[in-house]
C-alpha cells in the first residue's frame, strides 16, 4: 500500500524549490518529499508535467507593451488632476448646479407629501371610484329634471339613496370580514362590476336628456341585502 | 505636471533607487513620478493584459491605475516594496472590468468569437505567428479560469512574485494562496496540455 504524507500541493512548492530555486520549502521537507516521490511513480509523473509545464510558462514571451504607453499614462494623470482641479475651483459652475439639485429634491418631496394623501388602499380607491360615479349619475339624473340636486320628489331619489346606502353597506361589510380574502376579493368584485355598470348609466344620462323610465327598471336596488349573501 | 513631448525627457534622469524614488513621488515630486511611471507601467500593463486580454482595455486600466496611484501618492510608503502595491491597485481595476464585462454580456452578449476576433486585432504585426498563437492560447485558457485565480497565477508564474506578496495583493492568508495557486496550476496545465506537448 502506497501512502504518501505530502499534500498534493507540496509537489509544487517542491519544483519551484528546486528547478527555480524559489526557496519556498526547507531542507527536510525537499528530502522527505523527494523520497516520497521515489518510491511513488503517479507522484513523479506528477512532478515532471508540473516541471514541464512551469518551463513552458517561462519560456512564452511576454505581452508586447505599446509604444509611448508611459507618455499616455502621464497625459492621462494630467487630465485627470485638471479636471478635477477645474471642477473644485470653478464655484460658479457647482454651486447653480447643487442649488438646482435641492431644488428639485425639495418640489419632489413636497409633490411627493401632496400625492401621498391621494393614496389609498386599493379597496378603498374602488369605493370612492364607485361614490363618485353614483353622485355623477345623481347629478345628471337631476338635471334631467331641471333640479339642482335630486330631491325626494324626484322618481330616482329612491333608487340613488338605496345605491348609496348599499354603497356604506359594502363599506362596513369590508372592514367586518377584513381577515377573510375570499370575501375581500368578493367585495371588491362587485364594487368593480358596479362601477362598470354606473359608468354606463353616467355616459348614458349625460347624453340622452330623455330616458324612458322602463329603461331604469333593471336597477332595482331594494332587494339587496349583503350580510344573507356572503 | 510635467508632460514630456518625447520619451527620451522620461529617461534623461540616471537610474534612481526605488526607494528613493517612491520618496520623492510621495513627496509630490512630478519629475519622479514621471520617472516612476516609465519605470513601472509595463509590467503593470503586462499583468493587465493578460488579465483582461484586450490591449485597449489593459491599456485603459494601466492609465487608471497611475490616475488613482498619483492621486494617493501622499500614502506611498518609500520602506516598502511598491511591486504589492501595484499589483493591488491594477488587480482592482481588472476585476471590476471583469465584473462589468459578465454584467454586459447579459444584456448585449458579446461571444468568445466576437472577443477573439477584438484580440487579434490587437496582435502586432511583427510578432511571429508562433508567438501569436501561443498568446492566444493561453489568453483562452486564462479566460476560462476564474478572476481569482487567474490573478494568482499570472502574479505566480507570470509575474514571479513570492506567496507573502501575493497573499498581500489578494488579502488572503499565505497558504491559501499557495492552494489557490497549486488549482490553478493544474488547471492551466490540463487546458493547455495539447498545446504544450504539440510545442
Amino acid at each position: 500500500m502506497k501512502t504518501h504524507p505530502i499534500h498534493p500541493k507540496q509537489l509544487l512548492l517542491y519544483v519551484e524549490t528546486t528547478e527555480w530555486n524559489k526557496g519556498e520549502l526547507s531542507e527536510e521537507e525537499i528530502r522527505s518529499i523527494r523520497d516520497a516521490i521515489h518510491r511513488d511513480p503517479a507522484l513523479q509523473d506528477e512532478v515532471n508535467k508540473i516541471s514541464s509545464h512551469l518551463q513552458w510558462i517561462n519560456r512564452m514571451p511576454q505581452p508586447a507593451v505599446p509604444d509611448h504607453l508611459a507618455q499616455r499614462c502621464l497625459e492621462a494623470v494630467h487630465r485627470s488632476n485638471s479636471s478635477r482641479l477645474a471642477g473644485w475651483w470653478n464655484l460658479h459652475l457647482w454651486a447653480p448646479a447643487v442649488t438646482l439639485i435641492m431644488l428639485v429634491f425639495t418640489a419632489g418631496v413636497w409633490f411627493g407629501s401632496q400625492h401621498q394623501q391621494d393614496t389609498l388602499p386599493a379597496f378603498d380607491l374602488l369605493l370612492q371610484t364607485q361614490a363618485q360615479y353614483i353622485s355623477r349619475l345623481e347629478t345628471g339624473l337631476a338635471q334631467r329634471y331641471q333640479q339642482p340636486v335630486l330631491t325626494a320628489d324626484n322618481p330616482w331619489y329612491a333608487q340613488i339613496d338605496y345605491l348609496k346606502q348599499s354603497s356604506r353597506a359594502i363599506a362596513d361589510a369590508s372592514k367586518k370580514y377584513s381577515t377573510d380574502p375570499v370575501i375581500q376579493r368578493g367585495l371588491s368584485l362587485a364594487v368593480a362590476q358596479n362601477i362598470s355598470v354606473l359608468q354606463s348609466l353616467c355616459e348614458y344620462v349625460e347624453q340622452n336628456r330623455e330616458i324612458p323610465d322602463a329603461d331604469m327598471a333593471i336597477i332595482d336596488t331594494t332587494k339587496l341585502d349583503l350580510d344573507s349573501s356572503i | 505636471m510635467i508632460v514630456s513631448e518625447t520619451t527620451e525627457t522620461l529617461y534623461s534622469e540616471p537610474e534612481v533607487d526605488e526607494h528613493e524614488l517612491i520618496r520623492r513621488v510621495s513627496a509630490g515630486d512630478e519629475q519622479a513620478f514621471a520617472i516612476f511611471v516609465s519605470r513601472f507601467s509595463s509590467m503593470v500593463f503586462r499583468f493587465l493584459k493578460r488579465m483582461v486580454f484586450t490591449e485597449e482595455d489593459a491599456e485603459d486600466l494601466t492609465q487608471e491605475t497611475f490616475c488613482s496611484i498619483y492621486k494617493h501618492r501622499s500614502s506611498l510608503n518609500p520602506n516598502k516594496d511598491i511591486r504589492p502595491y501595484l499589483f493591488t491597485a491594477a488587480k482592482r481595476k481588472a476585476i471590476s472590468l471583469i465584473r462589468w464585462r459578465s454584467v454586459r454580456s447579459m444584456v448585449t452578449p458579446l461571444t468568445s468569437i466576437h472577443e477573439e476576433i477584438l484580440e487579434s486585432k490587437q496582435v502586432s504585426a511583427f510578432e511571429s505567428i508562433r508567438h501569436q498563437q501561443q498568446e492566444r492560447a493561453v489568453n483562452q485558457a486564462l479566460r476560462s479560469i476564474h478572476p481569482t485565480k487567474r490573478a494568482v497565477l499570472i502574479l505566480r508564474f507570470f509575474e514571479g512574485l513570492t506567496y507573502p506578496e501575493i497573499s498581500q495583493i489578494m488579502n488572503k492568508p499565505e497558504g491559501t494562496i499557495k492552494s489557490i495557486a497549486f488549482r490553478a496550476e493544474k488547471e492551466l496545465r490540463a487546458k493547455l496540455a495539447p498545446m504544450i506537448e504539440s510545442w
